[in-house]
């Protein structure tokens, strides 16, 4: 039972990474209707970004962790408005591949600039245990935890009671409809995309200052990971992004400690695929999703 | 008046092209035969992947796990069963097809971004099947052929086929499936009530691509004398996708310049940086770890960018131009106007 | 000086011209009616004068030109309820009547605005927290309507707002909108394919076809004229 615990505390550690890049993904999917495939990249390259302002620059994590996330924002909205805008016109799948292409040229950017040897990302957060009875609850889970969830509430609460939030989500829901009331629905855009690049700047140094090293590869697997949580929780439904996340977090790890057999490190990503496939078999708009019903 | 003769500019294109993949051996080094024997096997790959996606309309990012069936069927019975290569082609097809079509059944129930999530599954799940049964597959290590082929029996193996492939989705598509196929892509309500079974018609989409994806996993095994599941992870059914959209979705005649664009443009990049860095007095190392990934990007952005509509949007509007300019003797009225019929009380 | 001038506007949908120079003016406090068949360019004449297509041709708002973009024309003080309603169908009523009022900075006199919307229409305010996409169509049109009014304009673009709306809707919702006519001096600029309703409710009328005005004049007198009847009347 205790190692239950633990390891339900561990999942939502790494569920929390994965639910912020998954709600990155459904910010830019309600705004533009496509996946972006670069989100992964993104956050790595702003983890890059983060790393040499501590490490080549001597800044200490905490400001250079703001920063960065400033910076983050203003690079997606500035991708948006330079490299997503002027393709609007041409149909959802050249967006699709024009991400795509943004994830190659990010992936090679950084093994430019920065080189692709393993970099460590010095860790701010106390990588023991608390001790509650006989549970030891990782301390570095819990912080990633609320880090997520906090920024999660933050962005609630701005998309819900403020006049801007208001007029981003109008114009994700009618675009047209939008302009005419007087908003400047490519500035929306941009600005979704800029928060988008924010949690996906906070999932990447959060997930590299957990790992011993990184190389630009390592949201690689992560983003897959979040896309399915985002796909399965509904890809428009952000409450689905971050639930989804976490729930995929912890299955996996409780899946990879209790069925260690089946399930190696190898296995973890096929295994969670063919869980989230049942699921949306079941579901198939996802499980928070809305089954549209087609008029005809 | 308006005139227009109507050249089937498809047919010439076609025509020229095989032409020209027969004329080029005797041009081509064989390590350049090598490298275009591969373009052959991604032409065929893209050809299934332009009938799901570009004529189908059903996003599919696991069509690599298909060509991984195809390779390894014909590796496991040239290897284990003493099959000649060859005469694994076919059979590498059908496996695969079959393959897809089973899965069009749970794909059924899935449109758009949830297909493509389950479509992820495919490569996913078969290259961990792959390392798993090391027994019959290799293994992670992988499993070498019976034997090496020179890079012009490879061409001459390869283009072949890849000529009745393109043949064959022709036919396949311009009767009543390739209309039931662009019907489900524009709007699969309207298919439904048109009378188009979407059930048959979804899952023979799958299938078919799958056939030709597996045919195309096979010469690949073939041209390359080895077999590794690493090779036909999600990157590669993202580099075909980036082929197909290249050449111009639904243009089966484009395919050929998105085949040449993935093999190619990543092979050159460090030269068209040198190109490109000239006459600007930049000096960056173009074999640098990454720079070729972020000129391939920058590229296929610029690609993108200037043809949208693919390499076949912009022959389209080349010919259309040519074409108004040659066979339009001016009009008065202006395009699209309609002159209505009044309504007698 | 009329508060709308058009002056010789074209406007297409890429390769295809729908309009071929529409010329016409509204003053201030009029309702104007558009009227026309299927494909003459009505919606498009309301689209080109918001910008939502591009259009060549001179467009003034009092007295000034208008700029192209829809943004633009909403600051100018011109509001356009599109065709289909342009509900934002996953925010509330409420969200969608406090979006009406996107552009203004008056705090209070808006939570006025908003409370006079409910008590012209109580049932909007009993449902001021429902989506508004479960809405019927007529309660999405009258929604429309007060949302377009959250704005303050000057002058309202309607288009076709009786589409699919039952007769008595239809009436209910031009009832409201001559009484904001009257007493708040909006001017109105309606397109209908009803020319029956549209020529009850406005001063004036334009008939369009094929892009181009080709009739004009008091409603009145166009209800009486012959061609306009057996076209578009049906006696």
């Amino acid at each position: 039972m205790t190692q239950f615990v633990q390891q339900v505390v561990a999942g939502l550690g790494d569920g929390a990474i994965y639910a912020s890049l998954a709600l990155a993904l459904v910010l830019i999917y309600r705004a533009t209707h496509v996946i972006n495939f670069a989100q992964g990249e993104m956050g790595m390259f702003s983890t890059y970004i983060a790393y040499a302002l501590i490490v080549h620059h001597g800044w200490s994590f905490w400001p250079a962790f703001v920063f960065t996330i400033f910076v983050s924002f203003v690079g997606g909205a500035a991708i948006q408005q330079t490299v997503i805008r002027p393709l609007a016109r041409a149909g959802e799948l050249t967006i699709v591949m024009a991400t795509i292409a943004l994830l190659v040229l990010l992936n090679g950017l950084a093994s430019w600039i920065w080189l692709p040897d393993e970099k460590i990302l010095p860790n701010p957060f106390p990588t023991g245990t608390w001790s509650i009875g006989d549970v030891q609850i990782p301390q570095q889970s819990v912080y990633n935890l609320v880090i997520v969830l906090a920024c999660v509430v933050l962005l609630w609460l701005l998309f819900n009671f403020t006049k801007l939030g208001l007029a981003l989500r109008a114009s994700a829901v009618n675009p047209v409809a939008s302009r005419l009331l007087g908003v400047r629905v490519t500035w929306m855009l941009a600005l979704g995309w800029g928060f988008a690049a924010a949690l996906s700047a906070v999932a990447g140094i959060l997930a590299a200052s957990a790992q011993f090293v990184f190389t630009p590869t390592f949201m690689q697997v992560t983003i897959i990971y979040a896309f399915a949580a985002a796909v399965v929780g509904g890809i428009e439904s952000p409450l689905g992004a971050v639930v989804g996340g976490l729930a995929l977090g912890v299955t996996i790890n409780l899946l990879g400690t209790y069925l260690d057999e089946f399930v190696t490190p190898d296995m973890r990503l096929p295994v969670a695929l063919a869980i989230l496939l049942v699921v949306l078999i079941l579901r198939p708009a996802g499980v928070l999703g809305r089954t549209v019903v087609r008029r005809v | 008046m308006t005139l227009r003769r109507r050249v089937p500019w498809g047919v010439v294109l076609a025509l020229a092209g095989a032409l020209a993949i027969v004329l080029l051996p005797f041009v081509l080094k064989d390590t350049n035969e090598y490298r275009f024997a591969f373009v052959g096997s991604f032409f065929i790959a893209a050809l299934g992947l332009q009938i799901l996606t570009g004529y189908a309309g059903q996003i599919s990012l696991g069509h690599s796990g298909f060509m991984l069936l195809g390779a390894y069927v014909t590796t496991i019975l040239s290897v284990d069963h003493g099959w000649n290569d060859l005469a694994t082609i076919p059979l590498a097809g059908l496996v695969a097809g079959a393959a897809g079509f089973l899965f069009g059944f749970p794909a059924l129930r899935l449109r758009g971004v949830y297909l493509a999530l389950a479509t992820f599954a495919i490569p996913i799940a078969l290259i961990s099947l792959a390392k798993k049964y090391e027994g019959l597959t290799g293994g992670g290590g992988g499993k070498p052929l019976t034997r090496v082929v020179t890079g012009h029996e490879a061409y001459v193996t390869t283009w072949p086929i890849a000529g009745a492939m393109f043949l064959l989705a022709w036919l396949l598509l311009r009767g009543r499936l390739g209309r039931a196929f662009r019907t489900i892509r524009e709007s699969e309500i309207a298919a439904v009530s048109l009378g188009v079974n979407l059930a048959v018609t979804k899952t023979l989409a799958f299938g078919i691509s799958a056939f030709f994806a597996g045919i195309a996993g096979a010469l690949y095994a073939i041209t390359i004398g080895f077999v590794n599941p690493d090779t036909f992870t999600i990157a590669l059914s993202i580099l075909l996708l980036v082929g197909v959209v290249v050449g111009g979705l639904g243009s089966l005649v484009g395919v050929i310049f998105g085949a040449l664009f993935i093999e190619y443009v990543p092979l050159y990049s460090p030269d068209i940086l040198d190109w490109v860095q000239e006459p600007v007095g930049l000096s960056l190392d173009p074999k640098a770890a990454g720079a070729p990934a972020a000129v391939y990007g920058v590229i296929l952005l610029l690609v993108l960018y200037l043809a949208p509509t693919g390499a076949a949007g912009l022959l389209r509007g080349f010919v259309r131009s040519i074409t108004r300019r040659l066979y339009t003797s001016g009009g008065t009225e202006p395009p699209g106007q309609v002159v209505p019929k009044r309504r007698e009380a | 000086m009329p508060l709308l001038e058009l002056t010789d506007v074209h406007a297409r949908y890429g390769q295809v011209r729908a309009l071929h120079g529409v010329t016409l003016t509204i003053d201030e406090g009029e309702i104007v009616a558009l009227l026309g068949a299927n494909g003459a360019g009505k919606t498009t004449t309301l689209r080109a004068i918001s910008g939502v297509v591009a259009r060549d041709g001179g467009v003034a708002f009092d007295g000034k030109p208008l700029p192209r973009s829809p943004e633009a024309a909403a600051r100018a003080g011109i509001t356009h309820v599109p065709e289909g309603r342009g509900i934002l169908a996953e925010l509330t009523v409420r969200e969608n009547l406090m979006m009406g009022a996107y552009l203004r900075r008056d705090r209070k006199a808006v939570a006025d605005d908003l409370e006079r919307a409910y008590q012209e229409l109580p049932w909007l305010g009993q449902r001021r927290n429902q989506q508004a996409g479960t809405l019927s169509g007529g309660e999405q049109q009258m929604l429309a309507l007060e949302r377009a009014l959250m704005a303050r304009p000057r002058m309202l673009l309607l288009d076709e707002p009786s589409l699919g709306l039952a007769p008595l809707i239809v009436q209910e919702f031009f009832r409201l909108v001559t009484r904001l006519n009257r007493e708040q001096g909006v001017t109105v600029l309606v397109v209908e394919q009803n020319a029956n309703v549209a020529l009850d409710v406005s001063n004036r009328a334009y008939l369009l076809e094929v892009g181009r005005v080709a009739l004009e004049g008091q409603s009145a007198e166009l209800r009486e004229h012959e061609g306009v009847r057996r076209s578009y009347l049906g006696y």
